[in-house]
């Protein structure tokens, strides 16, 4: 009997055993726990947002009964009444209630309705948007980061010359203005002032007429109307990848292994190129994946004073009207970027640096 | 900068040469009063003064002396490879290769600096663990550096890798495909000291080669370049404040002081009849690295010397237990004292290894 039960016993132990190592070699798997936590991290942000968008003063019901008293002299009554027909939102619901419910739909991937724009999905909204957002901030980015790290390893090459001075202090500067005050200065100034570039006429996205297509026209027609976001973007964030370049290649010059190739013979610019550059590089690459994350937020305030039909004029409306679902819908794609792009940095990063790598 | 008296001084150790029976060996490096000098805020240093030094063909000279003595810079700028800021402000390194070609290393156009360094005379860092670039296999370095002089072989170039691999001890096949990160300190020594052989140089520096190493790394390391300087054909010059690897490696030791080098002798002349007080200071400051008697360790009084502000004549005569007036008012030539043996001491026939005067004098400075 006894051996019984100790038999029992062990082979609870050993099932014990079996579980936990189970779910070690779970936790112990780097690219599981990465994406356990990325999972974990959207849906926080997820739930957030639902309740902060909520805690906005006043409903999107409220925002279109003002508007439609202020614009068209409506009574509250008339207003209220046209407001209830149009929006399917039932605000007096419990909010736990309408929490439960956009957590259903969205497992499901069905991010719901727009609130104030009737009969269009948040799905739609965003698709429409986005291809215009990523095209122009997109563009901006690549341009800052290969022209940025490309001045900054001049700077860091010629440290403490005339070129550095004047590169740093330009950095400096427009680092540190908003990106939607320099949209503005941009208009105000060479736009109207001094007439350098018809802003009225590359408002939107693309001009009237021109469709979507594979075309040299195209292309030409939806750069003419990005080029005033790209400049806005690329000069207010080229500053920082220039100083970013300048430390880490001034780190990397100073390396003995430098110093060592040079001993060796290997020419100059093989130095410059594979030991110098190659190892200051290392780690921008982290934060220009971030930075991709962040494409659709940086948007927020330049496209709307372009006019320019991207998702961060949307968003922009969104807010003023206070459209719950398509902010939520918003909110979550910025959140699955920034997060997705920081993974994607992780696991980019250890291809590129084989000390990382072995680690793994 | 008084080097007047230097100057002359370098025929007449070249007329004792004559005496000596080694005289037929070629020189390969001689280096004729060399000034290097760094730019500092209080305006230029003297960290190399007027460094004369003859090195034959196949010979090790181990180039010793404290931190700050010049002896780093002095190898470094063999190379060329003084940091931003220094630079050769006098002097001559003639170098002659082993087709009887020679040219000053100091006024060699860039060009052929290039091809110059490592094909003929390559040099090991003192932070040779961190000389690899992270992100670049062994292989590859090797590979890139045979290629940088011409050398497009693959496979004679990887055969000879594995070969240098095999040679300073290491499992080559594990290391060739390695990246820096995956081999410990020393084994990455090792690989640097490989890398150094791979171009047949004739010429080759190492610069503390064995510090930052634990002791029994240290051991190894010194046994490789000892096999290696057995097996391969090449002169050293190796750069060290160690006085007992300078006694296991060397055939000659020239002691470095306040950027000159105040004296150049074969190694047992340098340990067993040192003629410079101040070599007689670091031998008595270390324990006996021959199977000697254990006698206490005294320390050389004082401290170096500041490069910016040198004392008058000897710059050591300040910490000298045998300093007299004319060591304050003239700096010693180096010169010959029997047996090629060169010091630059006015003194030199008294200097004993007896440790009594030292510390006489350090008594004497409590007093004082």
């Amino acid at each position: 009997m006894a051996t019984l039960v100790t038999d029992v016993a062990a082979i609870e132990e050993e099932e014990d055993v079996v579980r936990q190592s189970r779910l070690k070699g779970f936790l112990g798997n780097y690219f599981l726990r990465r994406l356990f936590r990325a999972f974990l991290t959207i849906f926080f942000v997820s739930t957030l947002t639902f309740f902060l968008v909520r805690l906005l003063p006043g409903s999107p019901v409220d925002v279109y009964i003002n508007q439609q008293i202020q614009q068209y002299g409506y009574t509250y009554e008339e207003a209220s009444n046209q407001a209830r027909s149009l929006f399917s939102i039932d605000v007096e619901q419990p909010l736990l209630l309408q929490y439960l419910d956009y957590l259903k739909n969205l497992v499901r991937g069905d991010m719901g309705m727009s609130i104030t724009a009737p009969g269009t999905s948040v799905a739609s909204i965003i698709e429409s948007r986005i291809g215009w957002t990523i095209f122009s901030v997109g563009t901006a980015l690549i341009i800052s980061f290969v022209l940025g790290s490309f001045i900054g390893m001049l700077m860091a090459y010629w440290r403490g010359g005339k070129f550095d001075g004047f590169m740093s202090t330009f950095g400096a500067i427009t680092g540190s203005i908003p990106d939607y005050q320099l949209a503005l200065l941009f208009i105000v100034i060479f736009g109207v002032r001094m007439g350098l570039f018809p802003y009225t006429q590359m408002r939107g996205a693309l001009s009237s007429g021109q469709q979507v297509e594979f075309s040299f026209a195209f292309v030409q027609d939806a750069l003419y109307h990005a080029i005033m976001p790209i400049l806005v973007y690329v000069f207010v964030s080229i500053g920082g990848w220039m100083l970013l370049m300048k430390s880490t290649t001034i780190q990397a010059l100073e390396e003995d292994f430098v110093t060592a190739a040079r001993a060796r013979g290997i020419p100059e610019w093989r130095i410059l190129v594979f030991y110098v550059g190659r190892n200051a590089i290392l780690p921008l690459f982290t934060t220009l994946t971030v930075s991709i994350g962040f494409v659709v937020g940086g948007s927020l305030l330049v496209e709307p004073i372009f006019q320019y039909q991207g998702i961060g004029a949307r968003l922009f409306e969104s807010i003023q009207q206070r459209d719950y679902s398509t902010l939520q819908g918003i909110f979550l794609m910025i959140t699955v970027s920034v997060v997705a792009a920081n993974l994607i940095a992780d696991l980019l990063y250890s291809r590129l640096d084989p000390r990382i790598r072995s680690k793994g | 900068m008084s080097d007047a008296t230097k100057d002359q001084v370098i025929p007449d150790a070249r007329i004792d040469d004559q005496e000596e029976p080694d005289h037929t060996t070629p020189t390969i490096l001689s280096i004729e009063d060399m000034w290097v000098e760094y730019k500092t805020p209080h305006g230029w240093l003297q960290a190399v003064r007027g460094a004369t030094l003859d090195i034959k063909r196949g010979e090790a000279v181990a180039l010793i002396g404290e931190s700050g003595s010049g002896k780093s810079t002095l190898g470094f700028a063999i190379l060329r490879m003084l940091a931003r800021g220094a630079r050769i402000a006098k002097g001559k390194a003639i170098f002659t290769n082993s087709r009887g070609e020679s040219y000053d290393l100091v006024t060699l156009p860039d060009k052929n600096f290039r091809e110059f360094r490592w094909s003929e005379c390559s040099m090991t860092f003192q932070a040779a663990q961190n000389s690899l670039n992270p992100v670049m296999r062994v292989k590859d370095t090797f590979w890139e550096t045979a290629k940088a002089h011409g050398k497009r072989n693959h496979k004679e170039i990887d055969e000879r890798t594995l070969d240098l691999l095999r040679k300073v001890q290491l499992d080559p096949r594990r290391v060739f495909d390695a990246y820096p990160h995956e081999l410990s300190g020393g084994m990455r020594q090792r690989v640097s000291i490989a890398l150094s052989l791979l171009l047949e140089p004739d010429l080759v520096i190492l610069d503390e080669p064995t510090t930052a190493l634990d002791i029994l790394t240290q051991r190894a390391i010194i046994d490789v370049v000892k096999n290696l300087r057995e097996q391969l054909d090449f002169t050293l010059i190796f750069i060290s404040h160690d006085l007992s690897l300078a006694a296991e490696l060397a055939d000659r030791v020239a002691t470095m002081y306040g950027g000159e080098i105040v004296e150049y002798a074969a190694v047992r002349d340098t340990f067993y009849r040192p003629r410079h007080p101040y070599t007689v200071g670091l031998l008595n400051a270390v324990p006996p690295i021959v199977g000697e008697e254990f006698t206490p360790l005294t320390a050389i009084p004082g401290s170096t010397p500041n490069l910016l502000d040198m004392p008058s004549g000897c710059p050591f005569h300040p910490r000298c237990p045998y300093h007299t007036d004319i060591c304050i008012r003239e700096d010693p030539p180096l010169m010959d004292v029997g047996g090629n043996h060169l010091t630059a001491c006015h003194h030199h026939d008294k200097v004993t290894r007896d440790p009594e005067i030292w510390e006489r004098m350090t008594a004497e400075e409590a007093v004082g």
